[in-house]
């Protein structure tokens, strides 16, 4: 997205930087991957309880998080691996986050896509992996039951004990996921 | 640093313990009584605070003053972290909340947020219909954000004033079997009626896409624009003529 903004717009100013018009796509992918470095920097520094993340191999783009399920909730004590892609304009644009393990959740859907509005027209450029996957962690606790993914899950969801119940089995099933 | 607030509660005996185990390091074997330590201190300040009632009392005690002195070292370092830790903390105050990196060619909102002007441009390039602070979402835009010049800084002119980096525009050069005959733009059309459904496509395909102006080939006219208007218009024209030709197809 942010690669397509019209020429005209940006370019009143008096077309200052053409002399680098070439090296300009690779210098902003250079900035993006800095700021992806920063970002694992902060995250290995600060050492956040329940939740972690680390690039997927070589790809700076591509990342794999793990939340724990938070505590005093059904979730607690399961932990859930998430995929996050980020885009070329990030973090002008969120990325795409994921759960690898299947979570049966309301706002979760069965492949793993998540609801989540700072994913989606919420999104600022100062939300980053750590605050992503904080707010994954306490959306597990706190599902927004209005815009469900998962209907069955969103109906179930008053009755905690019963969910409870239906989690574990759902977990025995999905064991190998 | 603590030195003379610690001065100033001497006559506390938890505190002056306190000071004496930091300074016996200073001055070793010293002597004098506690009582005289006090004068001194009250009337010289920090510096002499140095002596002290363990060193007195244990008189020059080599193994407990060594103790002493380790143990002061190892709080001066504690101190120099602590330090340490303010100072970065101090850094990442003038980080920008885009790309996290010290604010270059800095600017603040009204709502007081730093940021780099080529971050928060482009930023404000991503969402021209909805501009909001990253960080509190008050609405903010580019006439409203200050600029910040710090002395040493290289360039006095307005950030905003500067076309910030951007990325080029995603302009992909037309491939062959796209022909343009050297009539010039917007004559290929012509073509492409010819053979119908193929110019169909091609007429479609041009309609969706933007064509910014050529670099170097319009610079100096300054038409470029309308050229380009005019070009729009014209494959319009050309696919509603498409159309009819179709509809003249399948009822005639």
């Amino acid at each position: 997205m942010a690669q397509n903004i019209s020429p005209e717009q940006s370019g009143a100013g008096g077309g200052g930087s053409k002399h680098s018009d070439d090296s300009l796509p690779v210098k902003d992918n250079h900035a993006v991957s800095k700021r992806l470095h920063k970002e694992l920097m902060n995250l290995m520094m600060a050492n956040e309880k329940g939740i972690s993340a680390f690039p997927d191999g070589e790809n700076i783009f591509k990342w794999v998080g793990t939340i724990a399920g938070p505590r005093n909730t059904v979730y607690a004590g399961q932990t859930y691996r998430l995929s996050l892609d980020f885009p070329n304009s990030y973090p002008y644009a969120a990325p795409v986050v994921k759960f690898l393990t299947s979570c049966f959740h309301p706002n979760v859907d069965l492949q793993g896509a998540i609801c989540l509005d700072i994913l989606k027209d919420k999104w600022s450029a100062l939300y980053d992996v750590r605050t992503i996957l904080l707010s994954i962690q306490s959306l597990l606790g706190e599902p927004n039951n209005e815009s469900p993914l998962n209907a069955q899950a969103a109906m179930m969801w008053n009755d905690q004990k019963e969910y409870k119940k239906y989690l574990d089995a759902f977990y025995e099933k999905h064991k190998d996921t | 640093m603590e030195q003379p607030e610690l001065v100033q509660s001497l006559d506390l005996p938890s505190t002056s313990s306190l000071l004496t185990r930091r300074a016996a390091c200073n001055q070793k074997g010293s002597t004098k009584a506690k009582g005289v330590s006090l004068e001194e201190a009250g009337s010289d300040g920090s510096e002499v605070t140095t002596t002290s009632s363990s060193t007195s009392l244990v008189g020059g005690n080599m193994p407990d003053s060594k103790v002493a002195s380790l143990d002061s070292t190892g709080m001066e370092l504690e101190e120099i972290n602590k330090g340490n830790e303010r100072e970065s903390k101090d850094e990442s105050l003038y980080d920008c909340n885009i790309c996290l990196d010290t604010a270059k060619d800095a600017v603040v909102t009204m709502c007081g947020h730093l940021y780099c002007w080529p971050c928060l441009h482009q930023w404000l390039l991503t969402r021209p219909n909805n501009k909001v602070c990253p960080v509190c979402k008050s609405s903010i835009n580019k006439d409203k954000v200050i600029p910040l010049y710090g002395r040493n800084s290289a360039r006095r002119d307005d950030p905003r004033n500067r076309v910030p980096p951007r990325p080029a525009g995603q302009r992909t050069e037309p491939e062959a079997g796209y022909p343009n005959f050297g009539f010039g733009d917007g004559f290929f059309m012509f073509f492409g009626i010819g053979g119908f459904p193929f110019g169909l496509l091609t007429s479609s395909i041009n309609i969706r896409e933007r064509r910014p102006p050529v670099p170097g080939r319009y610079r100096g006219r300054n038409n470029g624009q309308t050229r380009n208007e005019d070009e729009q218009t014209l494959s319009r024209m050309f696919l509603y003529l498409a159309f009819i030709l179709i509809a003249w197809l399948l009822f005639a």
